[in-house]
């Protein structure tokens, strides 16, 4: 018993965090470096989930993605040393609630709650990677294709707005501005016409829809049709948001009394 | 500084030119990632010229720990920022590229610095050591990939 509790100590100390930490930090930087040399490799795991990835990519590039494996047991011990810190936090407060007011336990608390949100946070990449449907194809006006989750679509139309040729600027004369994609999507039950362009994707069915453009060079682009049901987003980007407003409000009252005091 | 000076004066010198616009900058979410991460860098490069003075004898520039958390502070809303643009634009929060995973890196380290405070030997100099050993992250994550404007070695994102 003595032995459990002495490993649930050192797998919830702030030492194993910091120092987590800075590996985790040291294994992203030298990705990073491998990312920028093989991007083939490693722009594909934007597109498949992380098994199909690893079977199709990760299997011929094993001497280039041993990061990663790296990577993810280091993020899984500090996703459980977060948890583990944070539990006994919380724990902690809740028994000396009664020592503070209302807003001094909140207070206190905010930095165990800015630890949870990062642990859900890390917890919605893992499902993004793991599961749902991420689908790329391109896009062809008036061809019918196979979506996801036997979803039909087909591309109706489509309008593209380009930077004018008489534009002060020479060298935006005939850029991509946007562009607007109707597509038909049907499936047993229902049927839509809906509408996607750069950065407003469409939701639909659990399915979003969004419109991708893959860069040939300065003045030509490819369009894709991006097919996405990702059940960690939603999860990531709220609890990220509420990190960073937590972690704000947090600072901000921890550093500012004590200006006015030394004023 | 000659270092910043030179670099500058090739640039003027050998410009490639600007950064062309692209649809997916369309929006007010890329404007507010890129100032707030300039404005973190803007702390972590300040931060570390503090701690620099500081760790020369002048204990006036202790200041830099507050620097560098409320630079970490503005370096979490711009990935939060990021992220958010991200998902809208390419349909993933992260995105796995050079660029988003120095980002993760120099966030995970300025992570660590504030964690650092509650180890034994987190006293000020060992934190004045890290914000300046930051500095060097910073400047090679976020400026580095900028050497190829001026012909030389690419090392960043």
């Amino acid at each position: 018993m003595r032995l459990l509790k002495r490993i649930f100590q050192i797998l919830g100390s702030i030492k194993l965090a910091f120092y987590l930490l800075l590996c985790i930090a040291l294994t992203l930087a030298i990705g990073s470096y491998y990312a920028a040399f093989y991007p083939k490799v490693f722009k594909a795991l934007n597109k498949y989930l992380f098994l199909e990835w690893l079977q199709v990519y990760g299997q011929k590039n094993t001497d280039k993605i041993w990061w990663l494996f790296l990577l993810f047991l280091l993020l899984f011990g500090l996703a459980i040393n977060t948890l583990i810190c944070t539990l006994n936090k919380l724990a902690y407060f809740w028994r000396k609630r009664k020592q503070f007011t209302f807003r001094e336990i909140i207070y206190k608390m905010t930095p165990s709650i800015v630890h949870l949100c990062f642990f859900l946070g890390l917890f919605g990449h893992l499902l993004s990677m793991t599961i749902g449907i991420n689908q790329t194809l391109p896009i062809k006006l008036g061809k019918e294709i196979d979506l996801a989750a036997g979803v039909k679509g087909k591309i109706v139309g489509q309008n593209c707005v380009y930077y004018p040729l008489e534009a002060q600027q020479i060298k935006v004369k005939g850029l991509l501005k946007q562009c607007r994609i109707s597509l038909e999507i049907a499936n047993s039950s229902d049927k839509r016409l809906i509408q996607i362009s750069f950065l407003h994707p469409v939701s639909w069915h659990g399915l979003s829809f969004y419109l991708d453009k893959v860069k040939t060079n300065d003045r030509y682009v490819c369009l894709n049709l991006v097919v996405k049901n990702d059940p960690g987003a939603k999860l990531t980007l709220i609890s990220d948001a509420m990190m960073c407003m937590l972690m704000g409000w947090y600072f901000m009252v921890l550093y500012y009394p004590k200006r006015r005091k030394r004023e | 500084m000659f270092g910043l000076f030179g670099c500058s004066f090739k640039s003027l010198r050998r410009q490639k030119g600007i950064f062309l616009p692209s649809p997916k900058q369309n929006t007010i979410l890329s404007s507010l990632f890129f100032l707030f991460e300039v404005l973190a860098h803007a702390c972590f490069i300040l931060g570390a010229w503090f701690a620099l003075c500081y760790l020369r004898g002048k204990t006036f520039y202790k200041e830099f720990d507050t620097l560098i958390v409320f630079g970490f502070v503005f370096y979490t809303i711009a990935q939060v920022v990021g992220a958010y643009w991200c998902y809208l634009g390419w349909a993933t929060p992260f995105h796995w590229g050079d660029r988003h995973l120095q980002s993760a890196s120099l966030w995970c380290y300025y992570a660590a610095y504030l964690h650092l405070k509650f180890l034994p030997n987190g006293n000020i100099k060992n934190k004045a050591i890290f914000a300046l050993l930051g500095l060097g992250l910073v400047l090679l994550f976020s400026y580095g990939g900028q050497l190829k404007e001026i012909h030389l070695p690419r090392l960043g994102a």
